[in-house]
Parts: structure tokens; sequence; C-alpha cells
């Protein structure tokens, strides 16, 4: 249906409105999983912005319209992992300063201040680990559809994703961090 | 125990992987703020209104005609520099790295007095500058920016309609298309319409029309593997690598089509080398990991292939005692054998990833590739030794000159086998390049292995993932959908 949208949309207007509806409809998706990635909102806004009008300049080196769902995530991706590029060059890394205490706490308290630990070490991560990252624990995609989303082989995602979890637990651990066998 | 996914075994998974589900789906946001859509899609159609420049269709090509542009002016700018600075006086054999044999009977290599682009005053400034401004335009994108709005407006592109095509071919931009028709023409052009001489078909053949045919198939290839990951990458420099090997010959043939190649060229067609060893690396971090040979398998196939890259040291009349032969000759089995090497290891990832079920097509032509670039060389192998020990002088290159037929017969015997045999090593060796470039060009995507297990999933019916968390579709449902 989309491809014959697109085929039919030989007119500027015609293509038009077909991107249009195209990209309405991964609007609210693309604004959530940039909200997740960014973490922050106002930036995921931007992105999105950014990404519809890219996705429309370069709407016609699309090769198969059927997949412009993929193609489009895959814009709004990359701009994602450019803010986190220059954003990586005002880090700072604080995941040592949660309290190392406040990990092994019995209360209530205790998951929020194991997520506020993951929230000072995740940045921590290199943007294209984060992006492989985020796609499997927020997203749970298959390591093929991430692969498939991002363009890279199979491989390069399974070990980007090696690499994260690793990174991130060695940012734990430096902070204090335990797993719950070792309490 | 960790598995593939990064989840751990047990289903919940552990704590990090567990806390980390949970706080980034915390970061999720209630909903799409309506000013963004209002935003977005009026920002959208303002920009779509603007209007439409002339040439836009051109916009894209910009930066790929740039960046071969680069290629080939660096190719002619290295050219021109080492003709300049090496002198030209010392040339060795002829094409594919063969050196002659001191007293060996062969026919006496022109001099390379006449070579040389330094003579055309438009040629030493127009190559530099070409290459300084191409260089420029590819190196700061604000440069390229500029220039495109100079030469085509200020406004954004009308993106155009998808090329009615089959969706294998759309895959092939339309740049490339343009310079298939090009290099297709100026090949017949070559072919037909200049006197080559004395020149032997199979070095017309095989040194200057099969690169310039087989350059639009790698441009091909660096557009359809972006710099997105380490495989890629070393596809895309093994690429660039032989498109300038190959514009550097195809340059050096057309500046004069009689000379003989100089030895610095022996240097930098050893480069090739480094474009197939980097080619294959490339190609098997694409496969996905394949399983490694058995130890015999691997040293008896290193072995025949150093037998084989030895053959140099079979030539007749091989003088030992010269030094600088003798290191010549290491040189030439060293870079001989790097290449079977590694074309006998994309072979076997070829065979390995293509047998797995489900496994992409291209797989078998990479396979193909590196099976019949081990063929090419075998009946040229088979006859230097045969020569070496029957102490028959025989030109395994030339075939067509006086010498050949003022032999003797069994002289005139070989020389007609060592003409098949380059034909065979010609037209092999043009089918796997044909095949490599055919299994890029199609898409190369990692096979999937069947020993290595999946990580459990939810069972039918339930649209949980493990963790009591919903699952999201993945992106090929989506599609579906």
């Amino acid at each position: 249906m989309v491809e014959a949208v697109v085929a039919d949309g030989s007119q500027a207007d015609r293509m038009l409105d077909a991107f249009e509806s195209l990209s309405d409809r991964r609007l609210d998706d693309s604004y959530r999983l940039a909200a997740v990635i960014l973490r922050d909102q106002a930036e995921a806004q931007d992105v999105v912005h950014d990404a519809v009008l890219l996705g429309w300049r370069k709407f016609g080196s699309l090769r198969d319209p059927a997949r412009f769902d993929a193609w489009f995530g895959r814009i709004v991706l990359n701009l994602c992992r450019d803010r986190l590029r220059a954003r990586r060059r005002g880090l700072v890394r604080d995941a040592a300063l949660v309290a190392q205490s406040e990990f092994n706490r019995a209360d209530d308290f205790a998951p929020v201040a194991r997520r506020d630990a993951i929230a000072a070490a995740f940045p921590c991560l290199d943007p294209d680990l984060q992006l492989v990252v985020a796609l499997r624990f927020y997203r749970d995609l298959q390591l093929e559809a991430i692969a498939e989303l991002l363009g890279i082989p199979l491989g390069t995602v399974k070990s980007r994703l090696h690499t994260g979890l690793r990174r991130l637990r060695t940012e734990l651990e430096r902070a204090g961090w335990r797993e719950e066998g070792e309490l | 125990m960790n598995l593939q996914d990064g989840r751990k075994a047990g289903g919940s998974g552990a704590p990090m992987e567990s806390e980390l589900s949970n706080w980034l789906r915390g970061l999720e946001p209630g909903g799409t703020p309506i000013s963004l859509r209002l935003q977005t899609l009026a920002d959208l159609r303002r920009d779509a209104a603007r209007p439409r420049p002339r040439f836009g269709w051109a916009m894209s090509a910009v930066s790929s005609a740039a960046s071969l542009g680069t290629v080939v002016a660096a190719a002619g700018f290295m050219l021109l520099a080492l003709v300049l600075v090496a002198g030209l006086g010392h040339t060795t054999g002829s094409a594919g790295g063969v050196v002659s044999a001191p007293g060996a009977g062969q026919p006496a290599t022109p001099p390379m007095d006449t070579y040389g682009p330094g003579m055309n005053p438009l040629f030493i400034i127009g190559l530099p500058l070409a290459t300084l401004i191409a260089a420029a335009s590819v190196l700061w994108p604000a440069l390229r920016r500029s220039l495109a709005r100079l030469a085509f407006g200020t406004s954004p592109t009308t993106p155009a309609a998808p090329l009615p095509l089959p969706r294998n071919l759309r895959s092939i931009s339309r740049l490339a298309w343009v310079l298939g028709a090009v290099a297709v023409a100026l090949a017949l052009w070559l072919e037909f319409g200049n006197d080559f001489g004395a020149e032997p078909a199979a070095y017309r053949f095989n040194n200057l029309i099969a690169p310039i045919i087989l350059v639009p198939f790698w441009v091909a290839v660096a557009v359809r593997y972006p710099m997105t990951d380490r495989s890629a990458r070393l596809i895309l420099a093994s690429t660039i690598i032989s498109i300038t090997i190959d514009l550097l010959l195809v340059s050096i043939t057309l500046l004069n089509p009689a000379a003989i190649y100089p030895y610095w060229l022996d240097l930098i067609t050893a480069l090739n080398a480094a474009c197939v060893v980097l080619l294959a690396a490339g190609v098997a971090g694409r496969s996905g990991g394949v399983r490694r040979p058995r130890l015999a398998l691997a040293v008896v196939a290193v072995g025949a292939s150093f037998v084989m890259a030895a053959t140099f040291f079979f030539w007749v009349g091989f003088d030992w005692r010269d030094p600088s032969t003798v290191s010549y000759a290491i040189f030439q089995v060293a870079d001989a054998w790097f290449i079977k090497i590694a074309w006998l290891a994309m072979a076997w990832v070829g065979w390995t990833a293509a047998r797995r079920p489900g496994a992409h097509w291209g797989w078998w032509l990479v396979c193909a590739a590196g099976v019949l670039t081990l063929l090419a060389g075998l009946p040229q192998y088979l006859l230097q030794v045969y020569s070496y020990f029957a102490a028959t002088p025989i030109d395994l290159f030339v075939v067509d000159t006086p010498v050949a037929a003022q032999a003797s017969d069994q002289s005139r015997v070989l020389s007609w086998a060592s003409w098949g045999a380059t034909w065979w090593s010609v037209v092999l060796g043009l089918l796997a390049m044909a095949s490599s470039a055919a299994a890029l060009l199609s898409g190369l995507r990692p096979a999937p292995d069947p020993a290595r297990t999946d990580p459990p999933t939810a069972p039918d019916g339930d649209e949980t993932a493990g963790d009591g968390v919903e699952r999201q579709p993945s992106i090929v449902e989506i599609e579906a959908s």
C-alpha cells in the first residue's frame, strides 16, 4: 500500500502527501525512542523535527518505499547519535557520586538508588553502545532487528551489546554496585 | 551465563539488566506534544513549498562525484609525482609484476623516454588543482554545501521518484548507472577506435578494459556499504584502493599504450595484496562469524598457496646470486602469497556461510570468486614449473612476439600452451572479480548460524518478554504490518 502511494505520487505534492502520511505515522514512536535515548524531551522534539525535514529532503534516495519505517528510524537514530556525541564533550563521569551505601540498603529507596546509579553510569558509554543497549532493553528488539535498524552486521550488534553491558557493569561496580548474590 | 542478546539465563535477567530495562522505560514520555506535530508538519509544508531548483537531481551526485574525483585526481597526481621524481629509467619485464629473466631470450624492452605526462603543462597544472578542489570539497562539508548552493540554488531539493526498475536494480544509484555507461563507451572506443599495435589482446583486455568496466561496480559497492561499522569500512577501503590501482593502470596505458610498466609500478600494484586482505577481512566480518577450518586443512591450504606463489623462483635463468633480483623475487612471492591466502579465506568464508540454512545467495558468489581466483593461476604455475625443469625458455605472458614465432617446435607448442594459460588466467580472473563485485552489490547479509542458539523467547500467545513487560514488536513485524 505504501509503495502504491509513493509510486502513484509522481508529482511533488502527491509525494509530499505520501511522505507526510508516512512520517506522521512514525512521529509518536520516534519521539518516544528519541526521548529515551537522549533522556531529554526537548532534544527529542528537536530530533524528530529535524528527522522529518531531513527525511523529506532525502526522500528521493529511499530505494524501497516499503522500508520507509526502517529508513526513517535510522535517520532518527543517526540524529540521536550525533547529539549524544556532541553531548559527550562536556560529560562528567559522576557514577561514583552515588553513595556506595545507597546501593545495598534494604528499604524502598534501594531501587531508586540503583536507578540513579544507572542514570549516572549510562552516559559514560559511547553513543554507539548507548543506541544498541537502549534498543535492546527499551524496545526489546531482537539482535537481528537491531542490526537491520542500525544497518550494521549482527556480529557488530553483539559485540556492542556485550561491550556496553560490560562497561556499564564496570562503572557500577566502581561505584560500589554488587549483584544480589554477592551481598 | 550470558547469552548472545546480553540477557542472562533464567528469564527475568540479572539485577543490573532488569534495572536498566526499568530505568529506560521510565524515561519514556507520556505522549507526544501536540505542538511538536503541528510545528513539524507546518515546517515540512513550508520547506516543501520553496521553489524547486533546476538541477536538484544533481545535488546528491555532487558528493559522490567529488569523492570519485578525488580518487581519480589522487591517482593521477600520484602518477605525475612518481613520473617526475622517480625518473622512469628502470624498467622490468611486463605486466603482472614479472621480472625479465637475465639471458632468457626476452625481447628488449622499449625505452621509457617517451613516457611522460610531464611534457604537457596543462597536465602538470590541472591535476594538482583538481586534486586540491576535490579533496577540499570532500574534507569540508561546508565548502561542498557552498559549492552546491552556488551551482544549484539555495533551495533544498524536491526528491525524485524512484527509478521504474525492479527492486534489485533500483539499489544501484543513478550515478553508478551513468558511470557504467561512460565506462563501457570508453572501453568500446578504446577497443575499436585505437591501434594498439603489437600489444597482446590479453594484456589489453586485462589491464585496460576490465578495470574500466569494473570501476562502476566498485563505485556502486562503495555507495552500497556506508561507513557505519568495521566490516563496511574495510570493504570500502578495499574498494577505494582497488579503484585507485585500476585507474592508475588505465591512466598509464592511455598515456602510452606501448610502454612497458616501470619498476615502481610493481610496488604500487603490490597494494593489491592489501586490497584483497582488507576485502577478505571485511567479508569475513560481514558473514557474522564462521567456524574455523581444521588445523591440518589450513596448513595444507596455506602451504599449497605458498608453493604456487613461489613460482617466481622457477623462472628460467633466475639469478640467485644477484641480491636485488632475489629481494625483488621475495617481495613478489610474499605479495602473491598474501593474495592467495586472502582469496582462500574468502572461499572458505563463502562456502561456510552459504551452506547455512537461509543464507543469502551472495555467499555462493563469494565462494566462487575465491575458487576461481585460485584456479586462475594454476595452468601458469604448472607451465612455469615444467619449463624450469625442462630448461626450455618460454615467455609465459607475451606470446605474439617474433621470439615465439622463431622458436623451436617445442617452444612453439609451449608458447601456444602459455597463450591458453594466459587467457585462462585472464578470463577466470575477470569472472572472479565480477563474481566478488556482484556479491558485494547484492548486499551481503550475515548468515544465520544454527549452531548458535537464539535466546529463549516468550511462548506463543504470551506477549510478555519474560520479565512481565509487554513485548515490543520488532522492526520486521512493524514492516509486515
